[in-house]
């Protein structure tokens, strides 16, 4: 069992937590490692700033944190200790002085950070790959384990809204 | 680039992963229509791609309406995303980017900027891409794509954003510094993006930069870059790494914020009650924010503040920016 004093931050969090991380940490982090893998420490730094700041706004999402991550404003941060903040951060800036010699190392912590995060979203297993023959599956399950509870509560639906948006 | 590269880097990827271009074709799904028009797209035919890559394929088909929802599919172990559009999609999208400078002038709100984003982003893949097969009378659908001002788009996209990000740092500044220094990286970012579109790199993918930056032997803007993703990870550094992306911008365009203004919309999910004599403002009932003055109520078709970019809103209207109860966009000052 699970007690929680905010109904809808807890909602939010796992809901909308495990879609961001579904959606977007899963490719960003792919990136990363292509490029590791590729030599191009570049990429590696520019999407590693974009992990990890993916990463913090979901772990954010349990205290303070917003559900749309695209104003101006935004606070990545909200909500976090200024130390879980600063060693996040840190992490990312290390990617900038990547090189062959220290590459693997720092990638194996960078991965060790996102399956932090996604630990602390409390699934009983790993979520699925999206980007895999199931991924699209896997999200449209998600969406129905959590449709009735975010709609009783009036937050957001959880199918990304590229999926549903009428583009005409 | 020659004309010939993207088709070449295409052939050379599909190859190393035991496929082809008509293997690749007879994948598309063709229950959405009967396909006008089948174009390849993707890092990987502008050389920026790697072994984790994958393959989009833009598809036009015949019929009145559908969705823009990618389908993937694999091909071994490539991934390929399908979209789908429309005749009617592709050619209204087209006039629209064509016809209509960036920022407008008038009213600008969140919707529009996602929009006006997805075309760039569409329209772009669409004129850069490797035509796999196409029918007669499909060559007018993108033929207008590849004139000069679609790059022009994109270059008017990125300076007016490092302007949208720069002064959402300015404004954030003293109440959350943290937070401003990565708005001050997003506007190097986006400076960097519209300094290598306007050099010929204008592929509309931020995170292929440093690769952009390199093809075209900048070694300055790799510098530039290198000093605007070394963010701060304290508050007590983010003051010095903000002063220097200021410094960087005004390097790299220092006229960027003329003929530009601000307007601030209430953000999605944000309720405003009248509170005795203040305002409670939440958003999502998620947070909240109580103040002291009164505030409009939100309706659509009004911002609730603009100025021009070198202004500050009152003190209320800045707190509503600083708790991300707003969505900010910067458009063309009224002559």
């Amino acid at each position: 069992m699970t007690a929680f004093p905010d109904l809808r931050r807890h909602v939010a969090y796992r809901a909308h937590g495990a879609l961001r991380l579904l959606d977007w940490v899963q490719a960003t982090l792919e990136d990363v490692e292509g490029a590791v893998a590729g030599g191009q420490f570049g990429v590696a730094a520019f999407q590693a700033r974009t992990v990890i700041l993916q990463c913090l706004s979901i772990r954010s999402l349990a205290r303070a944190g917003e559900i749309d991550w695209d104003g101006a404003a935004f606070d990545h941060f909200a909500g976090l200790e200024d130390d879980e903040v600063a060693r996040a951060l840190a992490l990312a800036r290390e990617a900038v002085d990547l090189d062959e010699a220290g590459a693997d190392e720092w990638l194996r912590r960078l991965r060790e950070y996102v399956a932090a995060t996604e630990a602390g979203l409390g699934y009983d297993a790993p979520l699925p790959i999206l980007r895999s023959p199931q991924g699209p599956f896997a999200i449209l399950g998600l969406a129905r384990r959590w449709s009735d509870a975010l709609e009783e509560l009036g937050l957001p639906a959880l199918l990304p809204p590229k999926w549903v948006a009428d583009e005409s | 680039m020659t004309a010939d590269a993207p088709a070449a880097r295409l052939a050379e990827f599909l190859d190393a992963r035991g496929t082809t271009p008509e293997r690749l074709l007879a994948s598309v799904e063709t229950s959405f229509g009967t396909p006008l028009l089948v174009v390849a797209t993707g890092s990987v035919l502008h050389g920026f791609g790697n072994e984790r890559s994958d393959l989009d394929l833009n598809v036009v088909v015949d019929r009145d309406t559908v969705k823009v929802v990618p389908i993937p599919a694999f091909e071994g172990d490539l991934l390929v995303d399908t979209k789908f559009f429309t005749v009617s999609q592709l050619r209204e999208w087209t006039t629209e980017l064509r016809d209509g400078r960036w920022p407008p002038a008038g009213h600008l709100t969140r919707d529009g900027y996602r929009r006006r984003h997805l075309l760039l982003f569409h329209c772009m893949r669409f004129a850069e891409g490797v035509e796999l097969s196409s029918t007669d009378g499909s060559e007018p659908l993108i033929g207008d794509l590849h004139e000069p001002w679609l790059v022009g788009r994109v270059v008017e996209w990125w300076r007016a954003e490092q302007v949208r990000w720069s002064l959402a740092a300015r404004w954030l500044a003293d109440a959350k510094p943290l937070v401003a220094a990565q708005r001050w990286c997003e506007a190097v970012l986006a400076a960097l993006e519209c300094r290598v579109a306007r050099a010929g790199e204008s592929y509309f993918k931020p995170k292929w930069i440093s690769e952009k930056l390199r093809r075209l032997g900048d070694e300055e803007g790799l510098a530039m870059l290198e000093a605007a993703l070394r963010v701060p990870s304290t508050r007590h550094e983010a003051p010095a790494y903000s002063a220097r992306c200021e410094e960087l911008l005004q390097e790299l365009d220092p006229h960027r914020q003329e003929g530009l203004a601000a307007q601030l919309w209430y953000a999605p999910g944000v309720t405003v009650q009248p509170l005795g004599t203040g305002t409670l403002v939440t958003r999502r009932q998620l947070r909240g924010l109580e103040l002291e003055a009164k505030l409009p109520i939100p309706d659509e078709d009004e911002p609730i503040w603009e100025g021009p970019v070198e202004d500050t809103p009152d003190p209320d209207v800045l707190e509503l920016f600083v708790e991300d109860m707003t969505w900010l966009s910067v458009v063309a000052s009224e002559a």
